[in-house]
């Protein structure tokens, strides 16, 4: 299990630019021949963020109480409705938090996607370094103000979403 | 027979937990499984409720046997040690989540959790959230999630373990008058024996996995069947097989001679050493009573029994 956990975990201690190297080589041929897609960037960006936000989730899950989750049992609940109403709503924080970290980061990010990124399919971090590096500082700054924008309102969403539904976890 | 265990045993790793545990319980009867840590009183109750799987045995609850089932068939319910109370549910969606899987319609369910808080003399508190209340109000909110699906059994996890002494002697009413009121059969572990004296009918003395005494509180004090049950309830004077309780020792003017060679205010009572045929006792009297100095002479008389 030990093994399995730390070949999991590869994806946040490689490099960013080697992860994203490694892609290139290991999606450039059939079956999966994906360089050059879109899938590809989402694919590496939800693969490097998976562990931190597993970990986030597991931590949050581990604080439940055994006896809480014997007790829903022990009144008639089965393991599918245990899911639905205790193990979920117990874990809204640590969904909030991971799901706001992933998204803040991919959003930022640009060394593990240098490489696979397609000029036709850019993303907003890339048209910002290439407008910082031609000195169009105006532009720059409205995209960044943009992107501040979007992470600030996606937080505040999610936040709200999952406050709503777990209003009495304190 | 409301209640039957028959030969119940559960092996961790091997070594047996509880061994050949067999009693039974009557309808409307409160058993009290009393023993220290690790004895395997946890054990027993966890595999009624159903929340681990027996190596052996049967449990039979009103003539049906149950060892087979899963925790949410059982018609038993459990009040753990910690309540494992919903955090992210109110008070009142605490008490009626039973109900969800007994068809009950919405609007229905909370009627029977209003009537049930009024009931725990819990009435205003329905929309607080459970981190609020006070570990006594709690462990009422516990009582009534469990007692409002009707269970035919009520386990009760050292109901009393963590709350102060002014609180339990309140609970244990509680408890009592929630027994008369809802007429059930109660199953509580402890290792307090103040709280089974006070409640239970019969009381059950566990040690090492397995049954030392089945009886009722006065008959373990007064007639303990072995060693370990005379020592765990109460203290006692052991000499060769006999034994007498430090309050048993009486004065009397025409008993034999023994010395007071210690003694201690214990509140209501006192507690003295003596030297009694050149063996230490102890003995133990109201603290309103005669009270004796170290080194003075006293008559008493020993009515040492058999073990």
């Amino acid at each position: 299990m030990k093994v399995v956990d730390f070949i999991s975990n590869m994806p946040y201690i490689v490099p960013g630019t080697f992860f994203g190297l490694g892609y290139v080589f290991a999606f450039n041929d059939y079956p999966l021949k994906l360089t050059g897609t879109a899938a590809i960037v989402l694919l590496n960006l939800i693969f490097r963020q998976l562990p931190m936000s597993l970990r986030t989730i597991q931590n949050s899950m581990t604080q439940i109480e055994g006896a809480t989750l014997n007790s829903a049992k022990d009144l008639g609940a089965h393991n599918l409705y245990i899911l639905k109403d205790m193990i979920f709503p117990m874990s809204y924080s640590g969904l909030f938090l991971s799901f706001t970290n992933a998204f803040i980061s991919s959003m930022t990010t640009i060394g593990s996607i240098i490489f696979l990124v397609y000029p036709s399919r850019k993303v907003a971090t890339f048209v910002l370094f290439d407008l910082v590096s031609s000195g169009k500082y105006k532009v720059a700054s409205v995209l960044s103000c943009i992107i501040i924008i979007v992470c600030l309102s996606v937080s505040l969403i999610s936040r709200r979403i999952f406050n709503r539904s777990s209003k009495y976890v304190s | 027979m409301f209640l039957e265990i028959k030969n119940l045993t559960k092996r961790y790793n091997r070594i047996e937990a509880i061994k050949n545990i067999s009693f039974t319980a009557e309808e409307k009867e409160i058993i009290c499984i009393l023993g220290p840590s690790g004895c395997g009183k946890t054990t027993i109750l966890q595999s009624i409720g159903g929340f681990i799987k027996i190596d052996g045995g049967e449990i039979i609850l009103d003539g049906e046997h149950v060892e087979n089932l899963e925790p949410e068939e059982r018609n038993i319910a459990t009040v753990f040690q910690s309540y494992g109370l919903f955090p992210h549910k109110s008070v009142l969606e605490n008490i009626t989540y039973g109900l969800k899987f007994r068809g009950y319609r919405k609007k229905d369910a909370l009627m029977e959790g209003m009537k049930m808080l009024e009931v725990l003399n819990l009435k205003g508190y329905e929309n607080k959230k459970v981190t609020e209340l006070s570990g006594g109000e709690q462990q009422r909110v516990a009582l009534g999630r469990a007692l409002i699906v009707k269970p035919k059994l009520l386990l009760l996890d050292e109901p009393f373990s963590n709350l102060d002494t002014k609180l339990r002697v309140t609970m244990r009413k509680e408890l009592l008058r929630i027994r008369d009121h809802f007429n059930i059969t109660m199953l509580f572990v402890t290792h307090d024996q103040e709280d089974a004296f006070s409640i239970a009918d019969r009381i059950i003395v566990m040690n090492k996995g397995k049954i030392e005494q089945i009886d009722t509180a006065r008959n373990i004090y007064l007639n303990p069947k072995t060693e370990f049950v005379l020592n765990f309830v109460g203290s006692a004077n052991v000499d060769r097989g006999y034994f007498i309780r430090p309050e048993a020792i009486k004065l009397s003017p025409e008993g034999e001679e023994a010395t007071v060679v210690g003694k201690t205010f214990k509140g209501f009572f006192i507690e003295y050493t003596i030297e009694y045929n050149k063996n230490i006792y102890k003995m133990i009297r109201l603290s309103s009573e005669e009270e004796f100095e170290i080194g003075s002479k006293i008559k008493i008389e020993m009515g040492m029994r058999k073990i």
